[in-house]
């Protein structure tokens, strides 16, 4: 009786002990949000309850990419107010040259912030809302609301610094700066495909087929991505423009 | 002859707790009995007179509020001590997913010391060849008894602990069952078991005790159902005063 | 300890024949290929939701096993009376209580590890490069379900219901993982009495997140000593429920 009370005593002290232990030096990497703030509430209402399930039961991550699939979802679907069909060969509304829909779309930052409040290290989804904010919707302020919130987050993830440099220079119109910033980007190999598609069209915008054809033919080394048959396009029409 | 089974002034009281009233009611009472190496002794009682209580007190299933127990001498409880003892409890039931073989195989781990071809003997004791292999899924009320009565043999144990152990049976299985507690006598075995089949008992035991509302109320001997009245009479007698 | 040896052989035994066992992992082999499916709808993220998805599917369904094996491993025997043949058998009681523990760990690891390896092959296929934190990940879910495995047989012997013992155990599952928001309440609360109730929870309920490293993988926590402790933190937790379990057991009667 004796050595049970002591086992359980000595267990009792070492769950105890480690438990303190843990308690002052693991460092929670996501930060817990005070609700009762303003600023901190849930960035869409209706899926709040899902998003806290989320984090409940212990599966962040796989809230977060719920929430992406439905913000992909949203952009690459018709927006009801949307009146115009789209045409194969306009794509001025959408600067990255493969559309994902037609509409203003006007939740997408509070859809991407909803994907990054669950997991803000889903750097890729910083960049995609952002660039598509910034470029395809010509909401520069949102794009730096998002990249702002990506800085916040990851501090030493320096994309997103060029990003937002970039977005800064679009406002200001400062043409080679911007172009600059996002050619620097492109070298990170987790660069989203939409950016360089974006950043292609730009070029060829502005009269630098050369660097558009480089960067088309990138993307269509890339193999089977949404972009292939775009990048095909591009490229023979871009050939057809340099003689290359 | 020395003690097989000792019990001395044991007492259970059941205590049932609800919405804050208890209720307790008496299982046995200042029961005290003695079985003989190498004797059968029955224990019979009508329904709710304690058997199956004593029964479990003997094996530490349940807890006295006072007495005492031995085995063989040995002080109750020690769980070490229960290698002395097979139990075939009133309804065995077993993992259903397993086979016959794999219950048996089980037990005999938990049991220590228990050599594999013992297990193809207990086997061929209890009649189960053809049924071993077989999942316990399968098995009828008679296949269970079987395998009952196998896993309580498995460590060759000095004393035998029947709860009702003919109790669902047909006739021809009771005289089975009857034939293999005899066989078992002879080997020199202590069987110690409850049973409402007076009949049954007084063809096999050598002592009788009678239990009534949890009491021990007479021990009667072989010799006396013999000369005298038979045991029902006797049993019916002692049960009336009460 | 031969025995608990033995007791766990036969449990798993036991498990692994079960209907019930082989469709929730059947069920959940499905889902793993519906998973399969679901990347494709993101985009150019495939191995990551497939990463996610597939991790998070595989531990919720281990947590589904452990949870309802966990709340009947005893209670179902001790109703049923199948525990009076090895109750009378000449081991420690306690034998019983540890042996049928490991059994049920070790047939949901089994199970686990079989879809985690269906997992792996792929995301291979994806063209996933190996991250070691995908072993991490993996450890620390089991580390999880043992916990939990624990705190379902120590609720089973305690409240003595399955259906209280499995709210019990999910309810712990939800608390475990929302320790730090719990531990942020207790900070701000002025209110004494409920600081310290809430203070006593936060300490008394085992702190999952310390295990999610499902959810951590990307978010450039490393590795550290404390990693070590937390391992003995879980070992100690299941000691502690396990020890309680026993306690409860011996003073039962049957």
């Amino acid at each position: 009786m004796v050595k049970k009370t002591a086992l359980l005593i000595f267990i009792l002290a070492l769950a105890v002990s480690s438990g303190l232990y843990l308690d002052k030096t693991f460092k929670y990497p996501f930060d817990v949000v005070n609700f009762s703030l303003p600023q901190n509430q849930p960035p869409v209402d209706q899926y709040a309850l899902f998003d806290l399930s989320g984090i409940v039961f212990g599966v962040r991550k796989m809230a977060s990419d719920i929430a992406w699939i439905q913000v992909l979802q949203y952009y690459g679907g018709d927006e009801e107010e949307a009146k115009h069909k789209h045409d194969e060969d306009d794509h001025e509304h959408c600067t990255d040259g493969v559309t994902h829909g037609n509409g203003e779309y006007y939740d997408l930052q509070k859809l991407t912030q909803r994907v990054v409040r669950l997991d803000p290290y889903f750097y890729y989804a910083y960049i995609y809302g952002g660039a598509c904010l910034a470029w395809n919707l010509n909401r520069p302020d949102e794009g730096i609301a998002l990249f702002d919130e990506g800085i916040k987050n990851a501090p030493n993830y320096w994309q997103f610094t060029i990003f937002k440099m970039a977005i800064v220079y679009k406002k200001l119109d400062k043409y080679q700066d911007m172009v600059g910033k996002l050619d620097e980007a492109l070298k990170y190999p987790d660069c989203p495909i939409m950016v360089k598609a974006m950043l292609a069209n730009i070029y060829k915008k502005n009269g630098n087929y050369v660097r558009a054809l480089q960067i088309w033919v990138g993307i269509y080394d890339l193999g089977q991505t949404d972009y292939r048959l775009r990048s095909e396009q591009e490229i023979t029409a871009l050939r057809t423009m340099t003689g290359l | 002859m020395s003690s097989a089974i000792k019990i001395e002034n044991l007492t259970k009281i059941y205590r049932k707790s609800h919405l804050g009233r208890v209720t307790a009611y008496v299982g046995v009472k200042n029961l005290s009995l003695e079985v003989k190496e190498g004797s059968i002794y029955g224990l019979i009682g009508l329904n709710g007179s304690g058997k199956t209580t004593t029964i479990k007190l003997i094996l530490g299933l349940l807890f006295p509020n006072g007495g005492k127990i031995s085995l063989f001498g040995n002080p109750m409880p020690d769980r070490k001590k229960l290698s002395l003892v097979g139990y075939l409890p009133e309804m065995p039931y077993f993992y259903k997913f397993l086979t016959g073989r794999e219950i048996l195989n089980f037990y005999a781990e938990l049991s220590g010391s228990v050599p594999a071809a013992r297990i193809d003997e207990v086997i061929k004791i209890v009649d189960m060849v053809p049924n071993a292999g077989k999942r316990v899924s399968e098995f009828s009320k008679g296949m269970m008894q079987r395998l009952a009565i196998a896993q309580s043999l498995l460590h060759n144990p000095p004393l035998l602990v029947f709860d009702e152990p003919v109790s669902g049976l047909d006739p021809l299985a009771i005289r089975e069952m009857r034939t293999l507690i005899l066989k078992l006598k002879e080997e020199g075995k202590t069987l110690f078991f409850s049973s409402h089949s007076i009949s049954e008992v007084e063809k096999i035991c050598d002592t009788v005790g009678i239990l009534h509302k949890g009491e021990f109320i007479k021990v009667v001997e072989q010799k006396e159902w013999q000369e005298k009245n038979n045991l029902e009479e006797i049993f019916i007698e002692a049960i009336k005063d009460k | 300890m031969k025995q608990i040896l033995s007791i766990v052989k036969y449990t798993l035994r036991q498990n692994i024949r079960n209907r019930v066992y082989y469709i929730l992992v059947v069920f959940a082999i499905a889902i793993i290929f519906v998973t399969m499916l679901l990347s494709v709808l993101g985009g150019e993220q495939p191995v990551r939701i497939l990463l996610d998805f597939g991790l998070a599917s595989i531990e919720f369904f281990g947590l589904l096993l452990v949870i309802f094996a966990g709340v009947s491993l005893l209670l179902e025997e001790i109703e049923s009376k199948t525990v009076y043949l090895m109750l009378i058998r000449p081991i420690p009681k306690w034998y019983y209580v540890i042996g049928r523990y490991l059994g049920l760990l070790v047939s949901v690891y089994l199970a686990m590890l079989f879809m985690y390896a269906m997992h792996f092959g792929m995301l291979m296929l994806k063209g996933w490069v190996f991250d070691p934190l995908y072993l991490i990940a993996i450890f620390s879910s089991m580390t999880k379900i043992a916990i939990i495995g624990a705190l379902a047989v120590f609720f089973s012997l305690f409240s003595t219901s399955q259906s209280s013992s499995l709210i019990f155990t999910i309810f712990i599952w939800i608390l475990g993982h929302f320790a730090q928001e719990l531990k942020f309440l207790t900070a701000k609360m002025q209110f004494t009495p409920i600081k310290v109730v809430l203070k006593v929870l936060y300490l008394a309920i085992p702190n999952l997140q310390y295990f999610n490293w499902k959810d951590f993988i990307g978010s450039g926590l490393t590795i550290s000593y404390w990693f070590g402790v937390s391992v003995v933190y879980a070992f100690a937790y299941c000691a502690v429920c396990l020890l309680l379990s026993i306690h409860l057991f011996n003073k039962k009667e049957f």
